[in-house]
């Protein structure tokens, strides 16, 4: 047999002989066939194309990496720790506030198997706990008391040796503040559910709620605590009921140390009495005396009413209505503007304060600040308080710092901006990275002739005693007598001192005033800011000034302020 | 040839079905021991946590001030124990200009290197002139 297509099978013959007639199917039936054909194909190609695309699919995400995605796996981050309350640190990073976990010890009493013996143990390794209270909470039927709250560690670990059934601990955040007393006045404190309600702790609230980042303060706690030491020895020296203390940095304005005395200790400020809690540096408002006599001296000076090379005659008490206004270290004679000021006469600043006139007066001392409180970030803030009538005999007493009265730390920013050259300083309690530049007061000139009257002070006036050889100190000394119900009282005043050093270019603002000092032995009756306060800055100055860097100047380098002044002091 | 091709393929599928699930195995046990590492970085953050307020209150200046006093021989620097390089004795007039450290010695800006460490005897003379 022939076969045309001799590779086909033989039985592949499409249309053998035999079989011709057997498969030709009539009109309907190869129809459905060929229906049924059609159908399979399209089918089939539809599943070649979803397979297709699955392949396509799997080898574009198994090998042509898309660059959306990461070459390795990224670990969910590690867990952070998170304290309900953010810290407070001082400008160094040292912790002055923080929060710490702690253990507070409850018990199931239902299952305390044996009452008696749980209390026992339990008073044995919690002293503080009586055995009779803890057997009578645990013998009650119920399923929960507290035994004790805020546990150390040690003592959990104490408890969890026991092994009493039925005991448990929750864990509790509670805030601490390493420091103690230190700077309670600035840091405040916090109530039992860590809200604050005094001080950055209050004034910070939703700030240090809400961040995880530390707060750092412009506070330096090294000075914080020297400013203490020496505040806190004058006070005891002179048998004081208190004091004040503010250290500042003249340029930018920040606190480096605030002090009030008495303090107390936030770890427990529930226990302190309301004397102590009282932040005497920012919310006692005093006549703070002689010390204002630097704002009426600048402003004297810088209205042009007078000059260094000017004066005053101060041989005579001034006498308005029923005032009289005399001299502490009475002259009796003209005296020049820098013995005005280095001698502390009343006499004279009044008559400058009056030459200046009221009105000229109350708008310098409003421009420095004076007049309302200071824009420090602390709730506790004092409202100076002015006289109603500013005339011309009020203009008189506030020369000499009586009649208004202002907070400590009114004094130490307005003096800082007397002396940096006339700008004005916002005193602030957070650590500031530049210098604010504030508003012009004084001219430049005027805070020059400032620092040498205050460094003259410091040589031959009223301030000797806070002379801190080789730092330039310069100040001015205030000694004011607290009101009383009716007048003054002459055996209780505010004694103080507000310095600068080094004086050639101040960078730090000392400002110290002791509350009611008593005379003692070796002040020689005296209890006036000159032997009370002026000692005491000597001290703190000679202290910080190796912390902060300053070198001290040899005696005969340093300038000498009243041959610069040219003026003649005469001596005594 | 049919019956091999198929053995193949089973096999590739067993050995495939495997290692599924060893990798699965492998991960939720890398797993696991991530969520161990990451709670004790939390308590380890907790412990620093803890050290760091313990060291704040060890630091306490009074504290400080106090450990000194008892255990050191020394006392606050005053002013005039500063002194600059001119001033320094056994100097003369015209060779204030300080000696500058040997040439292989790090030249950080001018500022000279002292040669050695201060030794403490200087404090003791110091003493006995106060």
């Amino acid at each position: 047999m022939k076969r045309e297509r001799p590779c086909s099978p033989f039985h592949a013959d499409p249309e053998p002989e035999q079989f011709r007639q057997a498969i030709r199917f009539d009109g309907a039936t190869k129809q459905a066939l060929e229906t049924g054909r059609t159908r399979l194909l399209v089918a089939s190609l539809l599943f070649a194309a979803a397979f297709l695309i699955v392949a396509g699919r799997l080898v574009s995400v198994a090998m042509l990496t898309s660059g959306g995605e990461p070459s390795i796996a990224e670990a969910p981050r590690a867990a952070q720790l998170e304290t309900e309350r953010a810290d407070i640190v001082d400008r160094n990073g040292t912790v002055l506030a923080t929060n710490l976990v702690t253990a507070s010890l409850y018990a199931n009493p239902r299952e305390v198997p044996s009452p008696r013996a749980a209390a026992a143990a339990l008073s044995k390794v919690l002293p503080e706990l009586k055995q009779e209270e803890i057997e009578g909470k645990l013998a009650a039927d119920r399923s929960f008391v507290w035994l004790k709250r805020n546990l150390t560690p040690k003592q959990q670990y104490a408890v969890n040796r026991l092994g009493i059934p039925g005991l448990s601990f929750q864990r509790e955040e509670r805030r601490v503040y390493p420091h103690g007393s230190l700077a309670a006045h600035i840091i405040g404190f916090t109530d039992i559910d860590n809200h604050g309600i005094a001080g950055v702790e209050r004034q910070f609230e939703s700030r240090l709620a809400e961040e995880h980042a530390p707060l750092a303060l412009s506070i330096d706690i090294r000075l914080q605590h020297i400013l203490r030491e020496e505040l806190s020895r004058s006070v005891h020296d002179f048998n004081a009921i208190g004091g004040a203390g503010v250290v500042l940095d003249a340029k930018t304005g920040e606190v480096l140390a605030m002090v009030s005395l008495p303090d107390f200790d936030p770890n427990e400020a529930g226990r302190a009495s309301a004397d102590t809690r009282f932040n005497r540096a920012t919310l006692g408002v005093y006549e703070m005396g002689s010390v204002f006599k630097v704002f009426t001296t600048a402003m004297a000076l810088d209205a042009g009413v007078t000059s260094l090379k000017g004066g005053y005659d101060a041989s005579h008490p001034i006498k308005v209505s029923r005032y009289t206004i005399t001299d502490y270290h009475a002259k009796n004679r003209w005296l020049s503007v820098p013995e005005i000021f280095i001698y502390s006469s009343n006499i004279g600043s009044a008559k400058m304060a009056l030459d200046v006139g009221p009105e000229g007066q109350r708008a310098f001392l409003k421009r420095l600040g004076m007049l309302s409180p200071v824009a420090l970030e602390l709730p506790e803030l004092g409202e100076p308080q002015a006289p109603a009538q500013w005339k011309e005999l009020a203009a008189m007493t506030i020369a000499f710092g009586h009649g208004l009265s202002v907070t400590p730390m009114h004094v130490a920013g307005g003096v800082a901006s007397v002396v940096n050259g006339g700008l004005k300083v916002e005193p602030t309690i957070v650590k500031r990275e530049e210098r604010l530049a504030g508003e012009r007061i004084l001219k430049a000139e005027t805070s020059d002739s400032l620092r040498r009257l205050m460094r003259l002070v410091v040589e031959r006036g009223t301030g000797k005693s806070a002379d801190a050889p080789g730092y330039q100190v310069g100040g001015k000394t205030g000694t004011a007598e607290k009101a009383a119900a009716k007048g003054y009282k002459r055996n209780a005043l505010i004694s103080s001192f507000v310095g600068a050093f080094p004086m050639d270019d101040p960078r730090y603002v000392i400002f110290m005033a002791i509350d009611e000092p008593k005379p003692n032995k070796e002040s020689h009756g005296y209890a006036t800011g000159g032997w009370v306060a002026a000692p005491a800055v000597k001290r703190l100055v000679e202290r910080m000034a190796p912390l902060v860097g300053i070198a001290p100047v040899k005696e005969e380098e340093a300038p000498d302020a009243a041959s610069a002044l040219l003026v003649a002091v005469k001596a005594d | 040839m049919l019956r091999l091709g198929t053995l193949f393929w089973i096999g590739l599928a067993v050995i495939a079905g495997y290692a599924t699930i060893q990798f699965k195995y492998d991960v939720q046990a890398l797993e696991r021991e991530l969520v161990q590492l990451d709670s004790k970085i939390l308590r380890h953050q907790e412990a620093i946590h803890v050290l760091n307020a313990e060291w704040a209150y060890l630091n306490e200046p009074a504290r400080l001030e106090r450990l000194s006093r008892r255990h050191l021989d020394l006392s606050p620097l005053r002013g005039s124990q500063i002194l600059d390089l001119a001033s320094l004795p056994g100097r003369a007039a015209g060779e204030a200009e300080p000696v500058l450290p040997p040439s292989n010695a790090p030249n950080d800006g001018g500022r000279t290197v002292p040669a050695r460490k201060p030794v403490r005897a200087q404090l003791t003379n110091a003493k006995a002139v106060q």
